[in-house]
């Protein structure tokens, strides 16, 4: 291979700048091609995101923007970094600047020589060569200019997209409800989370119990956070830990810790079971347990311990229905002291307090599943309401809003607002009697199409009449079973000719089924969500 | 075009230079202009076959100048020309000659070898085809071996020899149309084509006047030697080469990169020799246009000269009323020339 001359060098020196100008006009080329590319990815994607809810509009324009930059980066780099050898560049370049192949001639010739081709006329066809490259103004062949049908095909995919990402969108509301759903399940977790760990502090709790608290929220929170749950599907597990806890919520035990405590105060009143007396008024059952098995009888006179074993003795009636087992306890105490073997009756006491501990530790579990089951079934109406107000807006139109009365006095407000077909407001005002029976109208507007609803907002409530007698003072109430034959009949029940006459129905014995009742309408959503709290703390405001 | 330098370092060093070259063909094309009027590329294919050392097969009906143009080739190239009228009773000794009884001073007999006009530098075989087969045949040995073999004899021709052959393509009653052995042997096939108005009125005023034009020596034998020598030595690029390559080879029915013209037209393609035949004459266009390499428009300017008489149509082909060139054309536009 013979030595390159001035010529040769002159040749490569040109093919390097017509490289550089061709990767260039490539990128520019390419990178327009590169952003339609990316256009039409951002525009399959906005039509899917109309067939389905995707992304909302922002990250849909921000994704498809992505794209486009992606696309234009992606081509342009592709286009100037793609490989050219140079000899296929110097075709390339003979062809397009009509140099007859001199200029590819000349790099083989100085790569290798071609067969029989002497010096001469090597160093010949590079000067020929050279004079041809020289005289070749690039920019005419090699214009840095974008194909107008690239800039119109551009122009028409750039405002398609717009439209795609830009008009309304029904899908958008489904997925702003979604992603409220999704967010409402995350702040549910944390609820349960903190439930657990309510749970896992409450001192009044053995380890047994807290396990057997905690499992179902356990469950309930792994099932959360596992997978990508609908709403129907986080309410049914959210309802099935409440279930599960609502069940461990013994109403009988949370029924004898009442009983103990109201038994409490004829405790007090003798001095030798004062203190347990007080305890168990105040409801610290595991501290009167703890009284009642330290007393000492043995220094009682004849007197007290006569009058501490008629306490005992009334105190053992009062438990009688509720809590035989400690009554049984407080009664044989009660026939020792009488019968003046106080050994005897410290051991009888001793079992009553064990009793009275074992029903405080069932109470304290009850209660802390009653409360656990309130705070998931919040958790579970939280997430089963979450996004409503989206979807309502977004059915909005066309038809009256229609606003709900709720119970007790207040006006609600429900406005939807949303994009969509149209927008809606909903307006409900509501009046209530105190009876607790609402009777609401509801006046709404709505434009566009779909059906417009406005739900009842929030408002404060007068507190709800309580009945008397919650605390076993008052009258009871007397109910005539005769009946009345020319009346309505208003129920049926197990009577017997035993029975006739009038029936007193203990109070206790009728709140759970009750509040149970009105718990369960609750949670099949019989009632509005935003009154369920309202129930809860009227039925709570019940209890004994 | 530069000028080429008288190498003082290289061995090869060059009988002709490029623009030598270049002068040389233009006094021989003015001149032949001086007697034939038009026919440009006629002109050109005939010098360029014969700067190739080749011979050339001129097709056309009578009355074109074909004769006219081969003698007057012969005068500018001050050639010794021998012509030879083709006959059905014309014997392959008429042409190569042969061994006469002789007797010398002596008294003896001897045979001697009377050369027969075959023994020029340029042979001008006209109306090829009315001979018969075995006639033809004799000018096979001399245009392939420049030699000629009588009676277990081999004589040599004297260089630079070339055999410029005529045929009419209407009159093929009583003919004997050329086999293809000995059509591959010419290097092309000139198709000579009827003057346009223009030309014919220049043909009328040179022919019809008191004046006879002639034309002057404007080379000789070793001249045409020395500039087919210089052609062989201009470089092609690889990716040339390779397009030649893919034309020839797509020009046989049978192979997959044939279009679909030879695939129904065309009972056999294209010879070795054919390629060989584009490369040197598009050697000599590509000096012809002073470039010292060939490029892919040399090669398409002498691709139906090259490659028509070599192309075999199939009876469809014929029945259809397609031509060679119908088919070089389609070549020419069908195989790519690679470049990226």
């Amino acid at each position: 291979m013979m030595t390159m001359t001035a010529d040769m060098h002159a040749i490569e020196r040109r093919l390097e700048d017509w490289l550089f100008r061709l990767r260039v006009r490539d990128a520019l080329l390419w990178s327009v091609r590169g952003l339609m590319g990316g256009l039409a990815a951002g525009l399959g994607l906005a039509l899917m995101a109309r067939l389905r809810p995707l992304l909302p509009v922002p990250a849909l324009a921000l994704f498809s923007l992505s794209l486009m930059l992606a696309g234009f980066a992606l081509a342009a780099a592709l286009a100037y970094f793609w490989p050219r050898p140079r000899l296929v560049a110097a075709r390339y370049f003979d062809r397009l600047f009509g140099l007859a192949e001199r200029t590819s001639t000349a790099l083989e010739l100085a790569r290798a020589p071609i067969a029989n081709a002497p010096d001469w006329m090597v160093r010949d066809q590079w000067a020929d060569a050279a004079t041809f490259a020289r005289s070749v103004n690039p920019a005419k062949r090699l214009p840095f200019r974008v194909d107008r049908r690239d800039i119109l095909l551009l122009l028409i995919l750039g405002n398609v997209l717009a439209l795609a990402i830009f008009l309304p969108n029904p899908q958008q509301a489904l997925l702003a409800q979604q992603l409220a759903v999704q967010e409402a399940i995350q702040e549910q977790i944390e609820q349960i989370k903190a439930i657990r760990e309510e749970i896992l502090n409450n001192p009044n709790l053995t380890d047994a119990q807290k396990e057997e608290l905690t499992k179902p929220l356990d469950e309930a929170q792994q099932a959360l956070e596992e997978g990508d749950l609908t709403q129907e599907q986080a309410v049914q597990v959210l309802t099935e830990a409440q279930e599960q806890l609502q069940a461990q919520a013994d109403s009988e035990a949370q029924a004898q810790a009442d009983a103990l405590q109201q038994a409490g105060e004829g405790l007090s009143q003798n001095a030798t079971t004062q203190s347990a007396g007080e305890a168990l008024s105040s409801g610290d059952l595991q501290s009167a347990a703890d009284a009642l098995s330290n007393l000492d009888l043995s220094q009682l006179s004849e007197a007290e311990r006569q009058a501490l074993a008629d306490k005992l003795e009334q105190t053992a009636q009062a438990l009688q229905d509720t809590n035989p087992e400690t009554a049984a306890q407080l009664q044989a105490a009660a026939d020792a002291l009488q019968s003046g073997d106080t050994a005897a009756a410290q051991a009888a006491l001793d079992a009553a307090a064990q009793s009275i501990s074992q029903t405080a530790s069932d109470a304290a579990q009850a209660q802390a599943a009653s409360n656990a089951a309130g705070d998931v079934s919040n958790a579970q109406r939280a997430v089963a309401t979450a996004g409503s107000d989206g979807q309502q807006a977004n059915n909005n139109g066309g038809q009256d809003g229609q606003g709900n009365g709720n119970n007790g006095n207040g006006d609600g407000n429900g406005n939807g607002n949303g994009n969509g077909d149209g927008n809606g407001n909903g307006n409900g005002n509501g009046n209530g009697n105190g009876d607790g029976n609402g009777n609401g109208s509801g006046q709404g507007d709505g434009q566009g199409q779909g059906t417009g609803g406005g739900s009842g907002g929030t408002s404060s409530y007068e507190e709800i009449y309580t009945p008397y007698g919650i605390d076993g003072g008052g009258d009871d109430v007397n109910l005539d079973t005769s009946g009345n034959p020319e009346g309505d009949l208003v129920g049926e029940g197990n009577v017997g000719p035993q029975n006739d006459g009038d029936v007193t129905v203990p109070y206790v014995d009728v709140l759970p089924g009750y509040t149970d009742a009105a718990y369960e309408a609750i949670d099949s959503g019989d009632y509005p969500a935003n009154l369920s709290d309202v129930i809860r703390q009227y039925f709570s405001s019940l209890q004994p | 075009m530069t000028q080429s330098s008288s190498p003082a370092n290289g061995t090869e060093h060059p009988e002709l230079t490029v623009p030598q070259f270049r002068e040389t063909a233009a006094a021989i094309e003015s001149e032949i202009g001086k007697v034939i009027v038009g026919q440009a590329d006629v002109v050109r294919h005939v010098l360029v076959a014969i700067i190739a050392g080749g011979h050339a097969l001129l097709e056309g009906v009578p009355g074109l100048g074909k004769t006219m143009l081969i003698k007057t080739l012969a005068d500018v190239l001050h050639l010794q020309f021998a012509r030879i009228q083709f006959t059905p009773d014309l014997m392959p000794a008429d042409i190569v000659g042969t061994d006469i009884l002789e007797e010398t001073p002596e008294g003896k007999r001897q045979f001697r070898f009377q050369p027969g006009p075959v023994f020029a530098n340029l042979v001008l075989a006209d109306e090829i085809n009315r001979a018969t087969p075995k006639t033809q045949s004799a000018l096979l040995e001399a245009m392939q071996e420049h030699s000629v073999t009588v009676a277990k004899r081999t004589y040599k021709l004297d260089e630079p020899f070339f055999v410029l052959a005529t045929q009419n393509p209407l009159e093929m009653e009583g003919t004997y149309p050329l086999p293809e052995a000995q059509l591959d042997r010419f290097l092309f096939k000139i198709n000579v084509t009827f003057p346009t108005s223009n030309d014919l009125v220049e043909i009328l005023n040179r022919t019809t006047s008191g004046h006879t034009p002639t034309a002057s020596k404007a080379a000789d034998g070793a001249r045409i030697i020395a500039m087919g020598q210089l052609a062989r030595q201009i470089p092609v690029a690889s990716h040339v080469s390779e397009f030649v390559a893919r034309l020839i080879v797509a020009s046989h029915p049978d192979n997959e990169a044939a279009p679909p013209i030879v695939k129904q037209f065309i009972r056999y393609g294209a010879s070795p020799r054919g390629a060989q035949s584009l490369i040197l004459g598009a050697k000599i266009t590509a000096l012809f246009a002073g470039r010292l390499n060939v490029a892919f428009e040399d090669v398409a300017a002498v691709a139906p000269a090259a490659l028509r008489h070599r192309l075999l149509l199939n009876f469809e082909g014929q029945a259809e009323g397609v031509t060679t060139d119908d088919v070089v054309k389609e070549l020419l536009k069908s195989v790519p020339e690679a470049v990226q």
